[in-house]
C-alpha cells in the first residue's frame, strides 16, 4: 500500500524527517507516536503534499506510484485521506457543498458516474447519524464556528463518505473528550477492512483503547526509533518518551 | 489665501546657516500655500486660522526666555525645554556615552552638512500638511543621534512650553537611532495663552533598533497646534508609538511611518479627547513598504460638548511588500448632540500576500455598564466619566513614563468630569 | 503550490460570451452633443414640453461642470462630441404594438441572451424591459402587471402616458444638478423603465429591465424611476451586456428610487458590460448614479449589485433614510480583472429617527485591476438611535492587482452606532490545500472558496438570478443542498 523509504524532509532549510521508513500494507492500522516536535505532523502533511515542505532525499511509494510526484488532489483521486490536526475554516462555502464536490471529484476520476443530489443527501445523512453530527451542522459552512470535537468530527464523516484507500489521521484525538473520542473511533473501526489502511497519529495512548493497532511506532528526531505493538503504547503511557529515547540514543 | 505677506516676511528675515533648507521649504509652500478643503487630507479641518494665525505671528521671531525654571534632571527623564518653539538658553543638553544633542540654530559647523542634509530628505508634502512652512521658518530644534549599539535608560523628554506670546513655534527636530541601539524619546506640549505651534520632528531608526516615542499634547485651550511626525524604520527595527492629543482650540496631527526594510514593526497607540469648542483631527499613514513587516494602530477618539472630533488612519501596501500583515482599530464615544465624529479608516493595496484589516465604530457608552453604576449609588455623571475613563484607559496605560500617565489621567478625570456635568445626551 | 497565477487567471478570465453584434438598421444621430441634438432625441420622443425644458436646464448646467476626478481611476479623456446620442433600431414608425411586429433579429438577439421575450417562454414569474441601444423594444406580462394596478413601461412611453408622475417625481432623488454624469444624463437620456407600484400593492411578479448596447460610438443613457406607494412591494432586476469593440463605449444612467410609508424596493444588478480584453482595449465606461429615497417611515430599500463588466465602473447606489424606521441596505460582489477598474460603493444618508442600514461590500480583484471600495455613513444630528454596520472585504488574486478601501463616516448624533470592518487578503493557502485534499482541482477549490466568500451577497440577488451571477463568477454553486 506505502512504502516510505528513508525520507528526509526540510522546512525552511531545517531538516525535520531524517531518514523514515515505513511500510503499511493493506488492511493494516499503524499508530505513530512521539514527542512534540519529533516529525508527525510533518509526515502527514508530506503525505498529503503541502506545500513549504521540501524531501531532501528518500522516496515514498503509494499503489506502485511515486506518490510525491502527485499532486494533492490527484493523492486525493488514489484514495489518500488526511484528516488534519486544525481543520481550516472556509467561510461561506456549504459542508455538504463541499462533500459532494470532493465524492463527485473523486469518483469521475474513477470513472464512475457523479452521484445524484437525493441519493447523496440520503448517504451523507446516514453517514452523520453514524458520527451524531446533527443536520443542521452540514448546512453550515465549513468548519465555521464549528467546536474543536465539531471540526474532529467533521474530518471522520468526510473519510466515510470518501472511503479512502488509506487514512492518515492527524492527532485526530487531541482535544476530544471521552464521548467524542468513543464516536471517532467507532467511525475509524467501522471503516476497517482488508484493503483498507490507516496511519493513525497521535500523541497519547488513549485513542489506541477504542482502536486496536497492529503496530505502534515511536518517532523522534525525524526516524522511527522503535517499533512494537499495542504494548509499546501502554509502556510509553506508563513511563513516558524518554525511557524508550535515552535507550534509542544509547543505540 | 494670500501668501504675499509671508513671502515678505521670510525675505526680510536674517540668513542662517539653515537657509538651504529655508528656501526649499519657501519654495514648497509657496507652490501650494495653506491647505485647503478640496484637499482630500484637509476635508473636515478648516487651516483658516492656522494660516490667519501664522500670518500674524510669523511676523516676529520668538524671543528665547532666560526662563528661571530650566528643567533639571528630574530622576525619571532627560529634560530639555523649549519655550515657545526655542531652546530655552543657559541650559545644560543631557549627554549619555554614545548620544550625541546638539540645537539647530547653534550647530556645530561639523554637523551642519549632516543636518542640512537631512532635511533636503525629507520634502514634506505641501498641501498635505505645513511642513515646507515649518521649514521655511524653523525657529530652532534639535539634533540627536544615536550611535549603534547603545542604550539610552532614560527617556529624552522635549519640553514645548509656551508663555502666552503671539509666538509662532516652528521646531525641528531631528533623531537618528543606531543599529541595535535603543531609546525613548517623549515630546510633551504644554503652555498658556494663544499660541500657536507648527512642529514637525523626523525620526530614523537604523536596523534592529527599538524605539519608544511618546507624544503629548496639552496645550491650552486658546492654541492652536499642528505637528507631523515622520518615522523611518529599517531592517527588523522597532517602534512603539502613543500619541495623546488633549490640547487646543484647533490641533492638526499627522504621523507617517514608513517600514522601510523587512522585519520592521510599528505598534501606534492613539488618544483624543475634544470637548468644549475643540477641534481634533488625527491622521496615520503607515506605509509598508517592504516585505515582512507589520504594524498595529489602535486610536481612541472622545467627542463631547461643542468638540469634534477626527480621524484618518490609512494603510498603505506597497507593491512587493508581501508577508504585510496589518492591523488598525478606531473607537470613539461620541458624547452630546452638539458633539461630531468623522472617522475614515483605509486600506491601500498593491500587493497580494497580505493580511490586512481595518474597524472603526462610533457609538456611546454602554447602558447596561452605565446602570450597573447607578444601581450601585454611583451618580450618573460620575459614572459616566467612570466609563469614559475606561474607554481611554487602554492608551494610557501605554505611556511608557508613570508621571506622565498620571499626569494625564488627573488631566481626564478633571475634564470629563466637567465634560460630564455638562453633557447630558 | 500556493495559488498559482496562471491557474488563477484562467477562473476569472473566462471569455466573454455576450459580445455578439445585431446586424441591424438602425436611426442613429450622427455624433455631437449640442442643444439640438438634445431638442432632437425631445421630439423623436414625442416629449411634452416640460420634459424638454428639464433636458435643456439639464444640459446648460452640464455645460458649467467638469468630470470628477476624485475617483481612483485613470482612463483616456472622453470626447463627448464624439459620442452618437441617440441610436434605435429601425421600427415602424409608431413603434411595435406586440412583439409579433418587433423585428425577428431582435427578439434572436435577446433569446442568445438568455432572455426571452416571448411569455410562453419567458421566465415564469419575472417581467421584462427590452432596452436595445436608446430604446425600450418589448415590454412583458403588461397585461398581467396591469391587473394589479402596477405600472411597467419604458419611461419614454411613461413621459406620454403617465406625464403628471413623470413630472411629479423625475429628478427628485437625482436633481439635474447633482453631478457631471446625473446632468449629463438628465439632458440626453433616451430610454428606461418607470414602474409604479400602487398603494398596498405587492408587484406580483419580479420585474427586470435588460439593457443592451449594440450600435458602435453610442453611448446609452437610460433613466429608470421606480415609485412605491404606501404599503407596496417591488423587487426589480436589471442586467447589461454589450458586444466587443475596441472602442469605449459610455454608459452614463441614472436610476431613482422612491419608498413612501411602509413600502420596499429591491433593487438587484448584474451588470456585465462588456469589460474591454485582456490588454484593457475597449469596454464599456460605465458611469452611474443610482440614488433611493425612504421618504416614508418603515420603508426600505435594498440594493444588491454583481459588478462582473465593464473596463471603468464609477457607482455608489445610495439611500436617503428620511422616514423613521426607514432601512437601507447595500450587497455588492464587484470582480475586476486583467485592466479593469472598478470604483464603487455606497452612502447611507440617515436622517430619520431609528433608520438603519447595513453594507457588504466583497471585492475581488485579479490580473492588473484595481478596485476601490468608496463608501459614505453620514449620520444627521436628527437620526436618534440610527444604525449602521459595514462590512468590506478584499481578495486578492496575483501581485499586480490593488485593492483598497475608502470608508467615510461622520456622525452627529451620540445615540447613533456605526460600525465598520474590512478585511483584505488573498485566499489562504491552508484553504485550498484542504480542498484539494479532499480530490477537488485547485480551479473547483478556487472557485468554491470564491464563492463561499461572496455568499453573504448572492443569497440576496432573487432566486432566478442568483445562479447568472454565480456563473458569471465562473463560480460552480452550490446545487439544491443547503
Amino acid at each position: 500500500m506505502l512504502k516510505v523509504d528513508e525520507l528526509r524532509v526540510s522546512v525552511g532549510g531545517k531538516a525535520i524527517l531524517q531518514g523514515l521508513s515505513l511500510e503499511i500494507r493493506p488492511g493494516e492500522i499503524h499508530a505513530m507516536m512521539g514527542p512534540n516536535g519529533s516529525g508527525k505532523s510533518t509526515l502527514a502533511h508530506v503525505l498529503a503534499g503541502r506545500a513549504g515542505y521540501e524531501v531532501t532525499g528518500g522516496s515514498v511509494t503509494y499503489q506502485g506510484h511515486d506518490l510525491l510526484a502527485m499532486e494533492p488532489e490527484e493523492r486525493a483521486w488514489a484514495g489518500l485521506f488526511l484528516g488534519f490536526q486544525y481543520p481550516v475554516e472556509i467561510p461561506g462555502v456549504n459542508n455538504v457543498y463541499l462533500l459532494k464536490a470532493a465524492l463527485n471529484a473523486g469518483r469521475k476520476h474513477r470513472g464512475e458516474p457523479e452521484m445524484d443530489s437525493i441519493s447523496f443527501l440520503k448517504l451523507v445523512r446516514e453517514k452523520a447519524a453514524l458520527m451524531q453530527i446533527d443536520d443542521s451542522f452540514l448546512s453550515r459552512g465549513v468548519n465555521e464556528g464549528f467546536s474543536g470535537g465539531e471540526k474532529k468530527r467533521n474530518e471522520i464523516l468526510q473519510m466515510t463518505l470518501l472511503e479512502p484507500k488509506l487514512a492518515v489521521l492527524d492527532e485526530t484525538d487531541s482535544g476530544l473528550d471521552i464521548d467524542a473520542l468513543k464516536v471517532v473511533a467507532n467511525g475509524v473501526n467501522s471503516m476497517r477492512s482488508a484493503d483498507r489502511s490507516f496511519l493513525l497519529i497521535t500523541h497519547y495512548q488513549r485513542l489506541l483503547d477504542y482502536i486496536q493497532p497492529d503496530y505502534v511506532h515511536v518517532l523522534a528526531e525525524g526516524r522511527i526509533v522503535r517499533t512494537g505493538d499495542k504494548q509499546l503504547a501502554t509502556q510509553l503511557e506508563a513511563d513516558g518518551y524518554d525511557g524508550i529515547l535515552a535507550e534509542a540514543a544509547s543505540l | 489665501m494670500n501668501t504675499a505677506g509671508l513671502e515678505k516676511v521670510w525675505r526680510d528675515r536674517p540668513a542662517d546657516w539653515l537657509q538651504p533648507a529655508r528656501e526649499k521649504g519657501m519654495a514648497d509652500f509657496l507652490d501650494t500655500g495653506f491647505p485647503d478643503r478640496r484637499s482630500e487630507a484637509w476635508k473636515y479641518t478648516d487651516a483658516e486660522p492656522l494660516a490667519d494665525r501664522s500670518q500674524a505671528y510669523l511676523k516676529t521671531t520668538p524671543v528665547a526666555l532666560d526662563s528661571a525654571q530650566l528643567p533639571t534632571e528630574s530622576g525619571d527623564s532627560l529634560p530639555i525645554l523649549f519655550v515657545n518653539g526655542r531652546l530655552a538658553p543657559g541650559q545644560m543638553l543631557p549627554a549619555a556615552p554614545g548620544l550625541q544633542v546638539a540645537s539647530l540654530n547653534e550647530a556645530p559647523s561639523e554637523r551642519q552638512a549632516q543636518i542640512l542634509s537631512r532635511l533636503a530628505s525629507f520634502p514634506g508634502r505641501p498641501r498635505e500638511d505645513l511642513s515646507a512652512l515649518n521649514a521655511a521658518f524653523i525657529s530652532d530644534g534639535l539634533w540627536i543621534e544615536l550611535a549603534p549599539d547603545t542604550v539610552l535608560e532614560k527617556p529624552i523628554e522635549i519640553l514645548f512650553s509656551s508663555d502666552g506670546a503671539q509666538a509662532a513655534a516652528q521646531p525641528r527636530i531631528i533623531v537618528s537611532v543606531g543599529a541595535d541601539s535603543q531609546c525613548k524619546l517623549i515630546e510633551h506640549y504644554s503652555g498658556s495663552g494663544a499660541g500657536l505651534v507648527n512642529a514637525v520632528t523626523d525620526i530614523h531608526c537604523d536596523h534592529d533598533a527599538r524605539l519608544e516615542w511618546l507624544k503629548l499634547q496639552l496645550e491650552s485651550t486658546d492654541s492652536l497646534h499642528v505637528a507631523l511626525q515622520n518615522l523611518s524604520l529599517g531592517r527588523n527595527s522597532r517602534a512603539r508609538l502613543v500619541q495623546i492629543e488633549l490640547g487646543s482650540q484647533l490641533s492638526r496631527n499627522d504621523l507617517q511611518a514608513n517600514l522601510a526594510a523587512p522585519g520592521a514593526h510599528v505598534d501606534v497607540y492613539g488618544l483624543f479627547l475634544a470637548d468644549g469648542q475643540a477641534h481634533m483631527d488625527s491622521r496615520l499613514e503607515i506605509q509598508h513598504q517592504a516585505p515582512n513587516t507589520t504594524s498595529q494602530e489602535s486610536y481612541r477618539g472622545i467627542a463631547a460638548g461643542q468638540g469634534r472630533g477626527i480621524f484618518n488612519g490609512k494603510i498603505i501596501v506597497q507593491p512587493g511588500a508581501d508577508g504585510t500583515d496589518a492591523k488598525l482599530s478606531n473607537r470613539n464615544l461620541l458624547l452630546s448632540s452638539t458633539a461630531e465624529i468623522d472617522t475614515k479608516p483605509e486600506l491601500e493595496i498593491y500587493a497580494d500576500d497580505v493580511k490586512c484589516a481595518h474597524g472603526a465604530t462610533t457609538g456611546q457608552l454602554d447602558e447596561t455598564a452605565l446602570f450597573y453604576l447607578r444601581s450601585r449609588g454611583v451618580d450618573a455623571a460620575q459614572a459616566r466619566a467612570m466609563l469614559v475613563r475606561a474607554f481611554a484607559a487602554d492608551i494610557v496605560t501605554q505611556i511608557p513614563l508613570e508621571r506622565l500617565r498620571q499626569q494625564v489621567e488627573t488631566e481626564l478625570s478633571a475634564r470629563l468630569a466637567r465634560d460630564m456635568e455638562t453633557d447630558t445626551p | 503550490m500556493s495559488t498559482k497565477s496562471k491557474e488563477v487567471t484562467e477562473l476569472v478570465e473566462k471569455k466573454y460570451q455576450h459580445g455578439f453584434v445585431t446586424d441591424i438598421e438602425a436611426d442613429t444621430v450622427p455624433p455631437g452633443l449640442d442643444e439640438d441634438v438634445v431638442r432632437l432625441i425631445s421630439s423623436k420622443k414625442g416629449e411634452p414640453q416640460f420634459m424638454l425644458d428639464w433636458r435643456l436646464k439639464a444640459f446648460r448646467h452640464w455645460q458649467t461642470l467638469r468630470e470628477p476626478n476624485w475617483a481612483k481611476l485613470h482612463h483616456p479623456p472622453i470626447d463627448y462630441q464624439d459620442i452618437s446620442y441617440y441610436s434605435a433600431p429601425g421600427q415602424k414608425k409608431d413603434g411595435p404594438k406586440s412583439l409579433d411586429e418587433v423585428d425577428p433579429k431582435l427578439l434572436e438577439t435577446y433569446e442568445k441572451l438568455g432572455i426571452p421575450l416571448h411569455e410562453r417562454a419567458a421566465l415564469a414569474g419575472v417581467a421584462v424591459d427590452a432596452v436595445f441601444d436608446s430604446v425600450s423594444i418589448a415590454t412583458t406580462f403588461k397585461d398581467k402587471l396591469a391587473k394589479a394596478g402596477v405600472i411597467f413601461c419604458p419611461f419614454s412611453e411613461a413621459v406620454r402616458d403617465y406625464p403628471e408622475l413623470i413630472e411629479k417625481y423625475l429628478g427628485t432623488v437625482v436633481p439635474y444638478r447633482d453631478n457631471y454624469f446625473a446632468a449629463l444624463n438628465s439632458a440626453v437620456f433616451s430610454d428606461g423603465s418607470f414602474v409604479y407600484i400602487p398603494e398596498g400593492v405587492r408587484c406580483p411578479m419580479e420585474l427586470s429591465t435588460y439593457f443592451r448596447i449594440n450600435e458602435a460610438n453610442t453611448g446609452q443613457f437610460e433613466r429608470t424611476l421606480i415609485v412605491a406607494a404606501e404599503g407596496s412591494h417591488v423587487s426589480y432586476l436589471e442586467g447589461c451586456t454589450a458586444p466587443m469593440r475596441d472602442e469605449n463605449q459610455l454608459h452614463a444612467a441614472v436610476v431613482e428610487l422612491i419608498a413612501m410609508d411602509d413600502a420596499e424596493i429591491k433593487y438587484s444588478t448584474v451588470q456585465n458590460w462588456y469589460p474591454g480584453d485582456e490588454n484593457g482595449k475597449g469596454g464599456i465606461y460605465n458611469f452611474v448614479t443610482k440614488r433611493g429615497d425612504c421618504r416614508g417611515k418603515n420603508s426600505k430599500i435594498s440594493w444588491t449589485q454583481v459588478e462582473a463588466g465593464s473596463a471603468i465602473t464609477w457607482k455608489y447606489p445610495s439611500c436617503i433614510l428620511r422616514g423613521e424606521n426607514s432601512v437601507g441596505e447595500f450587497y455588492s460582489v464587484a470582480v475586476t480583472n486583467n485592466l479593469q477598474q472598478a470604483d464603487t460603493g455606497t452612502k447611507m444618508i440617515h436622517i430619520g429617527r431609528n433608520s438603519r442600514s447595513t453594507i457588504v461590500s466583497k471585492g475581488i480583484s485579479a490580473g492588473r485591476a484595481q478596485q476601490s471600495y468608496r463608501g459614505l455613513v453620514k449620520i444627521f444630528p436628527s437620526a436618534e438611535s440610527a444604525r449602521n454596520y459595514t462590512q468590506c472585504d478584499s481578495l486578492l488574486m496575483g501581485k499586480d492587482c490593488g485593492a483598497h478601501t475608502f470608508p467615510y463616516m461622520e456622525i452627529k448624533n451620540p445615540s447613533a452606532i456605526v460600525e465598520h470592518e474590512a478585511t483584505t487578503s488573498k485566499i489562504a493557502d491552508d484553504q485550498l490545500f484542504y480542498c484539494r485534499q479532499r480530490g477537488l482541482s485547485e480551479e473547483d477549490a478556487v472557485n468554491m472558496i470564491v464563492n463561499g466568500f461572496c455568499k453573504e451577497v448572492f443569497r440576496e440577488l432573487p432566486m432566478e438570478f442568483a445562479v447568472e451571477a454565480q456563473n458569471l463568477l465562473n463560480v460552480s454553486l452550490e446545487g439544491a443542498v443547503g
